[in-house]
């Protein structure tokens, strides 16, 4: 430590005693900052977020940078939406929606869309593969028919004969 | 100095609160590996979610040292 209060006369001549070696301000700020990392951390009490009237309303500021998520429902509690910071910087949103009854009445119009147009589909794909087994259930239908037809056709003329 | 500041950073990855913190974690991997990319990237998140700029940012944080 001497050697470096040495490149620094004016520091030692005793003119404005507050100033100190650059040096050993880093180093006390340094240990100060060790001793800080050192404290025991205490463990979450409760959970962070607040009641918002929409996700919009919800800003970067509420989300906590200590790794721990944020949870902010909706005011009329149709949502709830769950943020946190990812190791990348951006802040990603679960939204988790209420589900009210095992009854489908209850589900909101655009669930009803999707599951409608769902049916719908799977419903096509049946009729069209049930299309296609008649249609093969009728060519081995004909087909014996006519070779069975054949070989009738075939004994009568022996017969006949 | 540099051995100080090793130190320092060493303590810092171990510490419960880097740890439990991804995005701490990931900025300390970051910037032990030289990835001074990734560190931008992050750096360009943080400023997007927040609704500023990078330039603003640099502007607040030098505004912070102009006063001292």
């Amino acid at each position: 430590m001497q050697q470096f209060q040495n490149y620094f006369p004016q520091m030692n001549n005793g003119y404005n005693p507050q100033f100190q070696n650059p040096y050993q301000q880093r180093m006390d700020f340094l240990q100060s900052y060790q001793q800080n990392l050192q404290l025991p951390v205490q463990p979450q009490v409760g959970i962070n977020g607040k009641i918002v009237p929409n996700i919009e309303s919800i800003t970067a500021n509420d989300v906590p940078m200590d790794g721990s998520v944020a949870v902010f429902p909706k005011q009329d509690m149709s949502e709830i939406y769950i943020k946190f910071w990812e190791n990348n910087g951006t802040i990603r949103t679960i939204v988790f929606k209420p589900v009210l009854e095992q009854n489908t009445n209850n589900l909101p119009q655009e669930d009803k869309k999707t599951i409608l147009s769902l049916s719908e589909s799977v419903t096509g794909a049946f009729m069209e593969r049930f299309d296609n087994l008649e249609k093969q259930i009728n060519d081995l239908m004909t087909k014996p028919m006519t070779k069975s037809m054949v070989s009738k056709t075939k004994k009568e003329s022996v017969e006949n004969e | 100095m540099n051995r100080q500041m090793q130190r320092m950073l060493s303590k810092m990855m171990k510490s419960p609160q880097v740890q439990n913190n991804p995005m701490a974690r990931n900025a300390m991997e970051m910037y032990q590996s030289g990835d001074a990319q990734g560190l931008k990237s992050m750096a360009e998140n943080l400023c997007k979610e927040r609704g500023i700029t990078t330039d603003q940012a640099k502007q607040m944080v030098m505004g912070m040292f102009s006063g001292r």
